[in-house]
């Protein structure tokens, strides 16, 4: 017989003690409310431009004379259309992407111009499946022929008493021109490269986190440590270790993916559809696995950082996994219609790689883009290892005996002035996730104005989360935020608004390049020329400039900048905290010039040490940003689309008052006053 | 000859969570002597047991084994000690031969030195067994054998260890025992932080009391009994524990 109460006190005290393990809670909790967010905004912006992009790309269809009396309705800002008297001789033209689709006559009719006559068109619609434009010049000009189909067939049916499927006046059939090789290319190629990036990339999670805190874990690290070896050169060597078992699963992947589509599926194709081939060819095969040495190294030295900051094995998987998770979402770049591999694409940390593999299966790759995606992947590997021996350091090893996570759960000593390292990233996925779910409720909300939505937005989310931490870990909030009245200084206040407009000069010469090749969308403008529409002017300055200055402030530099410079040093917490800056601005336009007032502003804070100076900078940046929206927000555009370049004694100018500004800057005194 | 001077030692310095562990330790130990280090659970043996180990990097102090300074020449401090305990692991996908292999050529030893050490290693421990098996298929005692053998492959002037009785049957204990007894004859040094008090009774040599992360005495076995008016060593470490 079950005694419950047994089983009860069982139950409750493995409950208590399954939540008071803070690895779970970071499992449970806190990595649902961080990576979903993340995910669904990177996905989001991801899908979302590719998406933007196919919806505006225009296609270009041949179609035979015949139809040009409907010119006017076939023909969108989508769709450029053209005509010719024998459109099938243009195949070659559909081959090399010159046409996107050719409407063709399968089936002539002599009397079809005319108003009473129910002789059929037939006509053929042909297209290239493996391209996303044909596809969707394709798609586009049958839906416009079949509207055109029937108006003609309720035109000349109406005096007829005739039932509707009596007569079609247009006859359409698509026929895909694509060989069966590319066809197979193109269905694998939407597949196989996020399946080879997840394997290396899953490879590479299990063997970073068994030679690291595997290691630590089994007390092996020790043995291995008390040899007289320098630590670099163990840390290479399993950095080469985890490279290995990556390059050993892409090649193992590589040689059954070839062997079973070369006799396995290849054989099944002839049986089931001689439209399918899939041939991969030992060059391809040698090159992709040539490709895939940076990109191995570039994994296995980001997993091994991530997991050498760990503790336990469990506590790696906890890190590595939401990294995981992000990374392959990029992956699927091969499979989202609008993604073409060009040379900002090839430049995108595993973007690159998914759109190249692609490009090889289809069989659509040059050799320079080949050696242009090699060459972004070396750089990407680069700075992931010079970031790996930043954050390598041996004695971490061994001085993690209380553990940093411990302190976002055990309240700390109320004499403390900076917050952890992890408690910034802690509060910056807690932000992000907040800003995600309950952002839009916030910012388009019936009952208050857009305006007074973002300064809800700023208050509750963004100010907030910083302040009830600090609050409740008792922390003194004035000097843990350098929020001094003592650190104020007139004349930093006399030099940063010369210095904000000359960084803004070169914010504005960035922003140019960027939109001259990746134009902004039309409704970025409009929307915040909308501000001054539906908020007092006053009102839309007061929540842009000062309340937006002071609350990103508290939570970018004062806390998320402060806590990682614990942990990172000066330089690289400040570019850490520029790219976060950057990211939570979430518009993937506004990022870099972001990402760049970030740097500005952070340096500012590191100069000077007071936050004071910073909130009034970036009201100061934002009060000019406003105010140029406000006066010339019709003009603005024309004026981005005529120029690339600023005057180049403008920028010397602003390049120069800049640095010598900079050492006047008074910097922050080195005793801490509280 | 190991002497340590002032060494301070505190985790997460300038976060929450500060702690301060070794807070000025001072102790010098001659060529050829046995030293102990007693102290409770958390006093800071181990820390300071890396430290000197090069394993750990001091807050502040220095640490000079055999003429070598821990900041400037850690490699060669890890040439001059063979450092075990019953944390440092051994690799279990690992054979016995295997293992000694590799950490052979981590010190640098030739083919002919290695299998020269191996020679005597395996006389010495009655290791033949072991060499052919995974770690992971050993005993606690042999495990333990290995893990000394790969702390003697290059014969260092110095061994320290760490609670090196932990977990051992009868038998692995008295080899240890023998070990150790077998090492002092040839003159080297040793440091063991230990908790067995019949090993420090039985094999005598001095004791340092590491209390509130400072040595606090530093006496031989005779002048503990002595000194303390106890018949017994584990009623003498109390009276210095607590004195």
């Amino acid at each position: 017989m079950l005694d419950k109460q047994r089983i009860f006190n069982i139950f409750k005290k493995e409950l208590k003690f399954t939540l008071r393990d803070p690895d779970l809670i970071l499992t449970i909790i806190l990595l649902p409310m961080i990576i979903y967010p993340l995910m669904a905004l990177g996905g989001s912006i991801f899908v979302g431009q590719a998406m933007q992009k196919v919806e505006k790309q225009q296609v270009k269809v041949l179609l035979p004379e015949v139809l040009r009396n409907y010119e006017s309705r076939l023909a969108t800002d989508s769709l450029l259309i053209s005509f010719s008297p024998k459109p099938d001789q243009e195949l070659e033209k559909l081959k090399k992407g010159e046409f996107d689709s050719l409407v063709v006559v399968a089936t002539a009719s002599a009397n079809f111009a005319e108003k009473d006559s129910l002789e059929t068109l037939g006509l053929r619609i042909l297209y290239d499946s493996t391209r996303w434009r044909s596809d969707k010049a394709s798609d586009e000009i049958y839906d416009k022929l079949q509207d055109i189909r029937q108006d003609l067939r309720e035109l000349r049916l109406k005096d007829k008493n005739l039932p509707s499927e009596f007569f079609y006046p247009i006859g359409m059939k698509v026929k895909d021109i694509a060989k069966p090789e590319k066809k197979g290319g193109y269905m694998v190629g939407n597949i196989l490269p996020m399946i080879i990036i997840i394997f290396s990339m899953l490879s590479a999670f299990y063997s970073a986190i068994d030679l690291t805190t595997g290691e630590k874990e089994r007390g092996t690290l020790e043995t291995l440590l008390l040899s007289p070896v320098p630590f670099n050169e163990i840390i290479l060597g399993k950095f080469l270790t985890i490279v290995a078992v990556i390059l050993l699963s892409v090649g193992i992947n590589l040689l059954f993916m070839g062997g079973t589509f070369q006799f396995g599926l290849y054989q099944m194709g002839k049986i089931i559809s001689e439209n399918l081939v899939i041939q991969i060819s030992f060059k391809v095969t040698g090159l992709i696995f040539l490709l895939m040495i940076p990109f191995a190294a570039t994994v296995a030295g980001l997993m091994m950082s991530v997991s050498f900051m760990a503790r336990s094995m469990k506590e790696a998987q906890n890190y590595l996994a939401p990294l995981l998770s992000i990374m392959i979402i990029p992956s699927v770049s091969g499979a989202v219609p609008g993604m073409d591999l060009s040379s900002f694409t090839a430049c995108l940390p595993i973007v690159n790689l998914s759109l190249m593999l692609k490009a090889f299966f289809v069989g659509e790759w040059t050799m320079n883009m080949y050696l242009l995606t090699f060459a972004a992947c070396l750089g990407h590997c680069a700075i992931v290892m010079a970031l790996a021996f930043k954050l390598f350091r041996a004695e971490d090893i061994f001085d993690r005996g209380s553990s940093e996570f411990a302190h976002l759960f055990h309240p700390v000593p109320a004499t403390q002035t900076s917050p952890t390292a992890r408690a910034a990233v802690f509060i910056f996925g807690t932000v992000a996730a907040l800003a995600f779910v309950a952002g839009d409720f916030l910012q388009n909300n019936p009952r208050w104005s857009l305006v007074t939505g973002l300064a809800l937005l700023q208050l509750l989310i963004i100010l907030a989360p910083p302040l009830i931490y600090l609050v409740f870990y008792r922390y003194r909030i004035i000097a843990a935020l350098d929020l001094q009245i003592s650190k104020i200084h007139l004349r930093n206040f006399l030099i940063i608004p010369f210095m904000s407009i000359c960084v803004l000069i070169f914010v504005v010469q960035f922003t140019l390049i960027q939109n001259h090749y990746f134009p902004a969308p039309d409704d970025l403008n409009e929307l915040f020329g909308s501000f001054f529409e539906i908020a007092p002017v006053w009102w839309v300055f007061f929540v842009g400039c000062l309340m937006a200055g002071f609350c990103e402030e508290v939570l970018f530099r004062g806390f998320i900048l402060k806590g990682l410079q614990t942990r990172l040093g000066k330089n690289w917490a400040l570019v850490m905290t520029s790219a976060l800056f950057g990211i939570f601005h979430i518009l993937p336009h506004k990022m870099i010039a972001t990402g760049l007032i970030g740097l500005w502003l952070g340096y500012l804070y590191l100069k000077t040490g007071s936050l004071w100076a910073n909130a009034y900078a970036h009201a100061f940046n934002n009060a000019i940003a406003l105010s140029a929206i406000y006066a010339f927000h019709a003009s603005a555009k024309e004026v981005h689309e005529k120029t690339l370049f600023l005057p180049l004694p403008l920028l010397i100018g602003a390049l120069v008052v800049f640095l010598v500004l900079m050492r006047f800057i008074k910097p922050a005194s080195p005793e801490k006053a509280d | 000859m190991i002497k340590i001077t002032a060494i301070h030692k505190t985790f997460s310095p300038d976060l929450p969570g500060e702690k301060k562990v070794l807070k000025g330790v001072n102790l010098t130990i001659s060529e050829g002597e046995t030293q102990f280090l007693l102290g409770g659970n958390g006093a800071g043996k181990t820390t300071l047991l890396r430290i000197i180990s090069t394993l750990l990097p001091m807050s502040d102090g220095t640490v000079m084994v055999n003429n070598h300074d821990s900041k400037s020449s850690p490699d060669e401090i890890k040439k001059s000690i063979g450092f075990f305990s019953a944390s440092t692991g051994l690799y279990e996908r690992l054979t016995g031969y295997e293992f000694l292999d590799f950490f052979g050529r981590m010190y640098g030893l030739d083919k002919a030195e290695f299998a020269a050490k191996l020679h005597e290693i395996t006389n010495l421990f009655r290791v033949d067994d072991c060499l052919h098996l995974r770690c992971s298929a050993m005993s606690s005692g042999q495990k333990q054998k290995m893990n000394i053998a790969r702390a003697i492959l290059h014969d260092p002037p110095i061994y320290i260890m760490d609670e090196p009785t932990l977990g051992l049957d009868v038998e692995s204990l008295a080899g240890i025992l023998d070990f150790i007894v077998y090492q002092r004859q040839r003159g080297k040094t040793l440091l063991i932080v230990t908790h067995n008090m019949e090993m420090v009774h039985k094999l005598g040599g001095r004791v340092a009391f590491l209390i509130d992360g400072i040595i606090r005495h530093n006496l031989t076995v005779e002048e503990m009994i002595e000194a303390s008016g106890k018949n017994n060593l584990i009623d003498a470490y109390r009276f210095y524990a607590n004195a």
